[in-house]
């Protein structure tokens, strides 16, 4: 769909996900995890500059809205690149008080 | 000094117009109205320039003391004096209990969208940037990034092995 923006992260971040996913399963939180990642996803691809998250700075040189937004336990920083509707996900954060290692 | 059994919520990283205090499972105790109430006064003398808000996390808390709820009732008021908000983040069984207009949030997420209705912001002006972007950065998601709905396609087709 012409619509929606790619959402893309690095190598070393979806490694990241990977790692809070096993970590959530132990802790009795992954269905609250992936169910934070598939909203935020859904979010990303089709709303990434509405009022669920906040605009944090423009990087003109790169053409970048930086924004952060959370969902639940998951927070995540990410570049809007409007032009060619692409958001590159700097990184997640966990906001929950029960923390994963690292 | 704020009251031990009072912890500041530092992981949410809130701009300085809120203050979230958590009540510890020490508060869950038998304490709980003698604290509060020490807690209560050392807000008073607590710097609230710029504040806009307060949250008391009482999700640990006892409500079953009916002098604890008059006294957040009474701070409510002491707070809106000095046109400061106060709201509280509870486990739901606590909601309704106030006859005042404190809203009271029944998880993380409904106060997110409070604060985000109410134009409240993350950041603290002061502080160093969250995160930025180089062009190398850029340029390696864009050349070798994962794209997340297919990453969660492969965590979903994964999950019977790490259940």
């Amino acid at each position: 769909m012409s619509s929606t923006y790619l959402v893309s992260m690095s190598q070393l971040e979806s490694a990241k996900l990977r790692d809070w996913d096993l970590w959530a399963n132990l802790h009795s939180q992954r269905i609250a995890f992936r169910k934070a990642l598939a909203i935020l996803n859904f979010r990303l691809m089709y709303e990434p500059m509405e009022i669920w998250s906040e605009p944090y700075q423009d990087l003109e040189i790169l053409g970048l809205q930086l924004r952060f937004g959370s969902e639940n336990m998951l927070g995540v920083g990410y570049g809007v690149h409007a032009a060619s509707r692409q958001i590159f996900v700097k990184r997640f954060q966990w906001l929950g008080s029960l923390k994963p290692p690292g | 000094m704020i009251p031990f059994g009072w912890e500041r919520r530092l992981e949410l990283e809130y701009s300085d117009s809120l203050k979230v205090f958590g009540a510890s499972s020490v508060i869950a105790e038998k304490f709980a109205d003698e604290t509060f109430d020490r807690f209560s006064r050392s807000l008073g003398n607590e710097d609230l320039e710029g504040v806009r808000a307060i949250v008391l996390d009482l999700r640990n808390a006892e409500f079953d003391c009916p002098s604890m709820k008059l006294a957040i009732g009474k701070l409510e008021k002491t707070l809106l004096l000095r046109n400061v908000q106060l709201c509280c983040i509870s486990n739901g069984r606590e909601c309704g209990l106030f006859e005042n207009s404190l809203p009271c949030f029944r998880s993380e997420n409904e106060l997110y969208g409070w604060l985000v209705e109410n134009s409240f912001t993350r950041f603290k002006s002061s502080a160093a940037p969250l995160f930025s972007f180089t062009e190398q950065e850029v340029d390696d998601i864009r050349r070798n990034g994962v794209v997340l709905s297919d990453f969660i396609e492969e965590l979903e087709g994964l999950g019977e092995k790490v259940s």
